[in-house]
Parts: C-alpha cells; sequence; structure tokens
C-alpha cells in the first residue's frame, strides 16, 4: 500500500512536471511569435518610412518638372492615410505605386523636353 | 531684376537662337491643318467652337443663346465694373471710357516682362486702387469679364507678339500645347487637333481654333459662367495631370499662344457651353 503511494505520487508529480513544461514551452512560443511581430512591424514601419520619403522626393521632382500626375499624389494620399490606420500592406504597395508613377512621370518630362517640336504643324 | 524678367530674357535668348519662331506661319499652318479636316466649313465659323462642326449641337445651341444663361453674368458685371472703388476711382480710369478691350489680351507687358490676360489686368488695376484682387476663376471676376467680352464682341483679336520676350512667352505657350502631360499622356493637340470632329463620350471634341474666342462662358456642367483658365484646369485633370495654379505663367503663356492662333476671329463671347 505504501509502495502503491509513491508510485502514484512520482506519477503525478511526472504528469505535473510535463505540463509545466508544455506550458513553459508554449508561452516561449508565443513571446517568440510576438517578438516576430514586433521586429516585422519595425522593419515594416522602416521600409515604409523610406519608401515614402523616396515617393515623396520623387513626386516633388515631377512637380519641379512640370509633369505631376494627379494618381501619383492619390497614391501617396493613400499610402500616408493606410499608414496612419495601421495598414502597412496597403501603405507599402501605395507608396511602392506612387514610386513608379514618378518614375514614369519623369520619363515623360525628360522625353517631352524635345518632342513636342515635332508635333506643331508646319 | 525680376525673375520673370530674367526668365523671360533667358528664354529669349535661347528662342533667338538658330530656331526663330514664326508666330504667323505657324497660325496659318493651324488654319490650314482644319481647312484640311473640315472642308466646306468656313473657318470664321470656328469662334462657334464645336457648334461649327456639329450641326444637331448647334441647333440646340442656336435655341439657348435665345434666352443666354450668361445673360445675369454680364448685368452683374456691368454694376461691378460702375461700381467706383473705395477711392473714387473705377475700372474705367485703368482701362477706357470704352469696357470693349478684351480683343486686345492677353498682351505681353513688356515693363513686367510677362503675359497679361484680361482677369490680371482687372485684379492689377483692383490693387492699384487699394481693393482687394478677386479669386481668378468664377465669381465677380469672371461676371466683370463677361461684361467687358460682350462690350468686345464683333472685334477681331488682335494679340501683338513684337518683341523677343514676348516671342519666348508665345514659345513657353505652344510648347505647352504640345507638350504631353499626365498618366493619360495627352497633349492638348491629342484631342483638339488629332481627334477634333470625334465623340469623346456624349462630347464630341471641338478645334483649337476659335478656342479663345468666346470667353468667358457659362457651361451647362458649371452651372455658373468661369473663364478659360478653369477649362486649361479641367483639361489638365481629365489628363490625370496635377493642374497648374490659374493665373500661372503656364496658363498665361498657354492662353497667349492659343489666343493668338485666333487672331483675326471675331470675338463672341461670352458664350454659353454645354
Amino acid at each position: 500500500m505504501k509502495e502503491l503511494f509513491i508510485f502514484s505520487l512520482m506519477a503525478l508529480s511526472l504528469v505535473a512536471c510535463g505540463k509545466q513544461d508544455q506550458a513553459v514551452a508554449t508561452t516561449e512560443t508565443e513571446t517568440q511569435d510576438q517578438a516576430t511581430t514586433v521586429v516585422a512591424e519595425v522593419a515594416e514601419t522602416r521600409d515604409f518610412s523610406s519608401l515614402i520619403q523616396q515617393a515623396e522626393d520623387l513626386y516633388a521632382q515631377t512637380k519641379a518638372a512640370n509633369h505631376a500626375w494627379s494618381v501619383n499624389l492619390d497614391r501617396l494620399k493613400e499610402a500616408r492615410q493606410s499608414a496612419s490606420e495601421g495598414d502597412m500592406d496597403n501603405a507599402v504597395a501605395n507608396a511602392e505605386e506612387a514610386i513608379k508613377l514618378a518614375e514614369l512621370a519623369l520619363i515623360q518630362a525628360e522625353a517631352e523636353k524635345t518632342l513636342w517640336q515635332d508635333r506643331v504643324p508646319k | 531684376m525680376k525673375w520673370t524678367n530674367l526668365t523671360a530674357l533667358v528664354l529669349a535668348t535661347v528662342f533667338a537662337g538658330p530656331v526663330q519662331a514664326d508666330p504667323e506661319a505657324e497660325r496659318l499652318a493651324l488654319r490650314s491643318l482644319y481647312e484640311q479636316k473640315f472642308p466646306g466649313v468656313d473657318l470664321e465659323e470656328f469662334k462657334n467652337g464645336v457648334y461649327a462642326i456639329d450641326e444637331k449641337m448647334r441647333e440646340q445651341w442656336v435655341e439657348m443663346e435665345d434666352f443666354p444663361p450668361y445673360e445675369i453674368a454680364i448685368d452683374e458685371g456691368e454694376e461691378l465694373y460702375n461700381t467706383p472703388f473705395t477711392n473714387g476711382k473705377s475700372y474705367a480710369d485703368c482701362f477706357g471710357e470704352d469696357p470693349g478691350v478684351k480683343h486686345n489680351y492677353p498682351m505681353f507687358d513688356e515693363a513686367k516682362g510677362e503675359v497679361v490676360t484680361l482677369e490680371v489686368a482687372i485684379n492689377n488695376c483692383r490693387q492699384e486702387n487699394g481693393e482687394e484682387a478677386l479669386p481668378w476663376l468664377v465669381g465677380e471676376l469672371a461676371e466683370i469679364s463677361a461684361y467687358m467680352a460682350y462690350n468686345s464682341r464683333g472685334n477681331n483679336f488682335e494679340i501683338k507678339i513684337d518683341s523677343p520676350a514676348a516671342i519666348a512667352a508665345y514659345e513657353h505657350g505652344k510648347q505647352f500645347y504640345y507638350t504631353r502631360r499626365g498618366q493619360m499622356n495627352f497633349e492638348c493637340r491629342s484631342c483638339h487637333q488629332q481627334n477634333v470632329g470625334y465623340m469623346l463620350r456624349a462630347e464630341r471634341i471641338s478645334p483649337s481654333l476659335g478656342h479663345a474666342t468666346h470667353w468667358p462662358v457659362y457651361r451647362g456642367r458649371w452651372q455658373y459662367i468661369g473663364n478659360i483658365q478653369k477649362r486649361f484646369q479641367e483639361c489638365n485633370i481629365q489628363v490625370r495631370a496635377v493642374p497648374f495654379e490659374p493665373q500661372s505663367e503656364e496658363y498665361r503663356n498657354l492662353e497667349y499662344f492659343l489666343t493668338y492662333m485666333s487672331n483675326g476671329m471675331e470675338l463672341n463671347g461670352p458664350g454659353s457651353r454645354r
């Protein structure tokens, strides 16, 4: 009887230890996941900051060249708005599109410096 | 020296180089282009814009002209024009007794080295007499302009380009007209020369010859009278470009070029359009 009692106690202890280990492991995974999320968010925010800066610089160049596109401005506004609402995926997507549009507008501005002359009726 | 003067001087130097602009030859070439596109249409009819080339729309327009929607603007403009400024002077002190001077605008102001549109001249007159400038595109300024246009009816446009700086401004306006802009990659020519007369949704595209003859205009879409630079802004927006500020150097020079293209044509503003 005494042996049975000691065996049961040991068995219970082992089960409890197992559960505790499992709990510790779960907590560690959650912490790791949270840390990964925070790191990703920080990285995303840092990416967005540099992206939106690049997009705004390029847009300013299109303005200076008198070739700003309204859709470019729309994408910039949408990017800023999404970022302020925490929707970083949409913010980044819009900032990237704004960059592409500004690059196209600058190509247009450069090409049109001379091309217009061929269009004047003679 | 003001920046505008300096810019004009630099542009004048550049354009006085090997390629000397010939505004008159370019005006005649533009007339010839429309002559070929619309044989049988008297070019003088282009003062009526798209109604020169679309008979059904012309019928509707003629009916609308029986009770022109811009009439109230003319009356309001007359009252504003004849109301003395606080200092006792009036617009007549700036423009003379006859308010019918619109056919001479835009003009190149040699002293300032820049193009002066009628709207700029009206606001200059106000500010020289201690009054505040009026908003550019619509409202009282457009009404005064409508009254002055009404009194200018029947006169032919006589835009002068007689100095290197004036030619530079004309060239700048011409460059604007023939430059592709916006995501749509359109120039003014894309619609008003290459596709003139075709339908764009429910609208027939108007010719550039005569584009400047009938402003300010009461547009059904606006439900009020506005000036040509408001339309410039709309065109830029339609091709997905960011529009320029009203009375910016770009738009003033564009108006100068465009009005010169209508030189010799009769002023028939203010007008009405759909």
